[in-house]
């Protein structure tokens, strides 16, 4: 849904046309949501409680209003309406669209997710830490990897021999 | 470029952490491992802690671990445990709830691949009516019921679980149609409780610790336990003796991994046994007011393969699974 | 009178040296707790049920009661930081919290969160004291229908402050109730939604979603639109509240306290509703500048939540104390953890363990003071976290997220369930859908359909009974009201 848009041809005044189209992309997702939800529960059966709603009836309900507010939505979008891009401190909001930083925190954590049972906390969370602060502009790499190591160790400390709380030893199961 | 430094970082942490578990493996046979698979707090976490600590106490030197692994009535541990194929120094805590999980939840492993190795505990069921209820007995409530199905509002834990099947049961030994039991699934017996004592709801099942103290000071009238008989301190006849024949207790046990030898099987029964003999054990029993129900062996395997077949029999019939 | 004496024995107990080195043990294990998502106070009590076996009963109380207050402390400081809530409950405090520190107001926010808190949390100590049996019996009398009037009241009273473009606060709450309907149906044990994932059975968890939207989403929102230039030093602005920061702030505590003190005597109640009611009432009564900050950092929206929030914490305890009716997750571990050693909480427990319960009520009032004497000073140096370089302030967030998350329930499927909300909240913020109102259609989805088909369930399916009750009646007439009310000004505006 996240597509550039391409169709640099068509300017506004007031809007940075490039957002238009994945505007639209998100208004079409909750508009899909609608149908999803419908479609999705339709094989739900209901044979016990006769009485009353069945699991059904919530979800038509919801559906329905989905579809509703996702037509509302895409016809908005498409007269030009556009909501405001949540404003931050952090954020350039004139700066262009970086998909290169979206897209290295997301293989980052994915990976970060599927390695983690196999790697352990400790390890796979300081490649994390290291990983994300690098992608997100850290300039200093040995600085990043201290810190990653020492919060990474730290945060195991705590909640696994502190409270208790079951995270993976991985890799360095037997040295903590 | 920073791809490659993340590498040799992870290579080098890797190196050092091989090295360290390579030492630790002569300890690991002796380690015994139990899983929750629920949510710390809930019962089978509470019996898979009371376990621990007890066999701590009997074998001091063994090194014991309890890990949650919560979901879907059980059946997430379930699979996980399946996985473990083999595995001699891992015990599930599971009971009667997770019988029902497997069946409703459409669960791809069962109870029958798993090995048993004992039954710990039990507890009974008890029925309820708020104290301004028109039901006096047992037999008030049936003749209810067969009038009118609907009109009797049953409230009681999740779907599916240990309360809706006493439900079920008793619907089907009073003549009435499983299906049709005005069932009201409520997160806990706190907040069927809470239903009962607003008189909001007909009937309340729960298990006998979750009422007791009410049915005592008079907020609740007892129509009946599900147990063989009378259990001393509660003034409560059996539903048996109000005439429906239902028996059901909620018993709670631990099963191993698939695929265990003979040895494997018989170190976790003794280890369990040995548990269950010793003093520990008995004083959280006594504490907690579990009733020790213990069981091992065979009788157990055929005790779990019983109620696997009486549990889906009536989840079916109350049209729980289609 | 009877009640002041014993409360005062009460004091004796919970003035021990021991037992108020536990207290701060508690206290400080519940901040701590508190700060990550999905290590709660509940989950907390739980794993250290086994160990305080052989501590006595008055003294494990009163940690489980610093616990219980100081996870909502805990709670609050990451909202406001970090934009990272620790639990359900102070997510509506990141709204207006974040903002304020954002804009070099941390020490403020964090300062009448803090301050809120023990306010609210003194009354609500003091209310649990003097009024417990009326609100139980109140509280008891509440019905499946008035808890669905309740939702929809709710529903009405946030979603009409919440959004300035109708249709993309409407979304919003749809996707957040879309998300509710995943996992198990309570009422009848049939899966929706699930994808055929055992791991969704249970649904997806509030706290995975409330950190995949706000914090993980805000982090991929960065991400994408790295401000190259150097970033701008966050001003830690002025160290303490100043008196206009106090004159606002009063009157959100009180209102907060009222609103959450019932609630959470309410089984159901929860923390959450009241929360989003007191934000909802303090953006309706806010007038001039302090109408323009609500969404830029308003500090009455952070003030009336944090109070609500603690309230009802107090408010809890009084079903749990006098009937040993667990209202909240952490009430229920507690219950579990009095039966632990043999008391069954009730009206018989005042009578035969008056040491134990005025104990532990005592023990929340000093464990409050505690908090306070421990936050206060601490809040301009929490406000320094906001100076940490971005790169790392945000891998932090994104790793305390993670920890969290897969604390639940120690499964990666959870971990990319939160990147898939992560992005959603990425996209949301991008195209200015707002997030609260999803948050809201997740908690008060749910609650309002097992509600409403309870009510029919057990009127036997007859529509009357959902305004049968005068609660349930007045509720929902409120409800309309709250939704007429900007229809109606807008005609007389005219």
């Amino acid at each position: 849904m996240s597509t550039p848009d391409e169709r640099d041809g068509v300017v506004t005044r007031d809007a940075v046309p490039a957002w238009r189209r994945p505007e639209l992309g998100l208004a079409l997702t909750v508009l899909g949501l609608g149908v999803f939800v419908i479609v999705g529960t339709a094989g739900v059966t209901a044979a016990a409680s006769t009485l009353g709603l069945g699991p059904r009836f919530f979800p038509l309900l919801v559906g329905s209003a989905m579809i509703l507010i996702g037509v509302c939505y895409v016809l908005d979008v498409l007269r030009g309406g556009h909501g405001d891009p949540e404003e931050s401190e952090d954020v350039d909001a004139a700066a262009p669209a970086d998909w290169r930083g979206v897209g290295l925190v997301s293989v980052i954590f994915l990976l970060f997710a599927g390695l983690l049972d196999l790697l352990g906390w400790v390890v796979a969370a300081a490649l994390l830490f290291f990983g994300l602060a690098l992608a997100l502009g850290a300039r200093e790499r040995l600085r990043a990897a201290a810190v990653a190591v020492v919060l990474s160790v730290a945060t195991y400390l705590a909640f696994v021999k502190g409270l208790g709380v079951t995270l993976p030893a991985g890799l360095l199961d037997g040295v903590i | 470029m920073r791809m490659r430094r993340l590498a040799v970082l992870a290579a080098v942490i890797a190196a050092v952490s091989a090295c360290g578990s390579g030492s630790d493996t002569g300890a690991a046979a002796n380690a015994l491992r139990i899983m929750a698979p629920a949510a710390p707090g809930g019962g089978w976490d509470q019996t898979s802690r009371t376990a621990e600590q007890a066999i701590k106490s009997v074998d001091p030197a063994r090194k014991v671990e309890v890990f949650n692994v919560p979901g879907a009535g059980g059946t997430i541990g379930l699979a996980q445990l399946a996985g473990d194929k083999g595995d001699g120094g891992l015990l599930m805590t599971m009971g009667l709830v997770m019988v029902g999980a497997v069946e409703q939840n459409k669960s791809q492993v069962t109870l029958a691949e798993v090995t048993p190795i004992a039954r710990l505990t039990e507890e009974y069921e008890i029925v309820v009516v708020p104290a301004e209820s028109p039901f006096q007995t047992l037999n008030d409530l049936v003749a209810a019921w067969k009038a009118d199905p609907a009109k009797v509002s049953v409230a009681g834990g999740s779907a599916g679980g240990t309360d809706h099947i006493v439900a079920g049961l008793m619907a089907k030994a009073a003549g009435v149609d499983p299906k049709q039991v005005n069932y009201i699934a409520h997160s806990g017996g706190g907040e069927a409780l809470n239903a009962l004592l607003g008189n909001k709801v007909s009937i309340g099942i729960s298990g006998i610790g979750e009422f007791a103290e009410h049915v005592k000071s008079g907020k609740l009238r007892s129509l009946g336990i599900t147990a063989p008989a009378r259990v001393p301190g509660l003034e409560s006849p059996t539903l048996k003796e109000g005439g429906l024949d239902v028996e059901l207790a909620n018993w709670r046990g631990f099963v191993a991994p698939p695929g265990l030898d003979d040895a494997a099987r018989k170190n976790l029964t003794d280890l369990v046994t040995k548990m269950h003999d010793g003093q520990a054990w008995k004083d959280a029993v006594a504490k907690n007011g579990w009733i020790d129900s213990f069981q091992t062996g065979q009788p157990f395997a055929d005790f779990l393969a019983a109620e696997q077949s009486r549990v889906k029999g009536i989840i079916a019939e109350m049209g729980l699974v289609s | 009178m009877d009640s002041l004496t014993l409360l005062l024995d009460g004091f004796a107990t919970a003035l021990t040296p021991v037992n108020l080195l536990y207290a701060l043990l508690g206290v400080t294990l519940g901040t701590l707790v508190g700060v990550l998502p999905g290590i709660g106070p509940a989950m907390t009590v739980a794993l250290l049920l086994p160990i305080t076996f052989n501590v006595p009963p008055a003294s494990a109380f009163i940690m489980f009661a610093g616990i219980y207050y100081g996870g909502m402390y805990g709670g609050s400081t990451t909202s406001i930081l970090l934009n990272t809530p620790g639990e359900s409950s102070s997510m509506i405090t990141a709204l207006e919290g974040n903002k304020m520190a954002r804009r070099g107001r941390a020490a403020q926010a964090l300062a009448t969160a803090a301050i809120g808190s023990f306010v609210a949390g003194t009354i609500a100590t003091a209310l649990l004291v003097v009024a417990a049996p009326l609100v139980v019996d109140f509280a008891i009398s509440f019905g499946p229908e008035d808890y669905f009037a309740l939702a929809i009241l709710a529903f009405t009273a946030v979603s009409s402050v919440l959004s300035r473009s109708v249709v993309r606060g409407l979304a919003s709450l749809g996707l957040g109730l879309v998300i509710g309907l995943v996992g198990i149906d309570q009422q009848t044990g049939q899966a929706r939604l699930t994808l055929g994932v055992p791991q969704l059975l249970d649904g997806i968890d509030v706290v995975i979603v409330a950190v995949g939207l706000f914090a993980l989403g805000e982090a991929l929102y960065v991400a994408s639109r790295l401000r190259h230039a150097p970033p701008e030093v966050v001003p830690v602005g002025r160290a303490w509240m100043g008196r206009p920061d106090w004159a606002r702030s009063w009157r959100p505590w009180l209102r907060g306290t009222a609103l959450g003190f019932p609630f959470g005597a309410l089984p159901g109640g929860g923390a959450e509703i009241p929360t989003f009611l007191s934000y909802a009432v303090e953006k309706r009564l806010a007038k001039g500048p302090a109408k323009e900050e609500y969404g830029k950092g308003a500090i009455e929206g952070v003030a009336g939540p944090e109070a609500a929030n603690n309230a009802s914490a107090a408010g809890t305890l009084v079903p749990l104390l006098t009937l040993g009716l667990p209202t909240s997750a952490t009430a229920a571990i507690m219950l579990a953890a009095f039966q632990q050693y043999g008391l069954q909480p009730g009206p018989q427990l005042f009578d035969h363990n008056p040491a134990l319960v005025w104990g532990m009520v005592a023990s929340l009032f000093i464990g409050n003071t505690m908090l306070l004497v421990l936050n206060l000073p601490l809040a301009p140096v929490w406000a320094r976290v906001l100076r940490v370089p971005r790169p790392y302030l945000y891998a932090g967030i994104v790793l305390f997220a993670a920890l969290g998350v897969y604390a639940l329930n120690n499964s990666w499927v959870d971990l990319v369930v939160l990147y898939l909300l992560g992005l959603l909240g990425f996209a949301m913020r991008r195209f200015g859908l707002p997030v609260a109102p999803a948050v809201i259609g997740l908690i008060l989805g749910p609650m309002a359909e097992i509600q409403l088909r309870r009510a029919l369930a057990i009127g036997a399916g007859d529509v009357s009974t959902l305004v049968a009750s005068p609660v349930a009646a007045v509720l929902l007439a409120l409800a309309a009201l709250a939704l007429l009310t900007p229809l109606l000004r807008r005609l007389f505006a005219r």
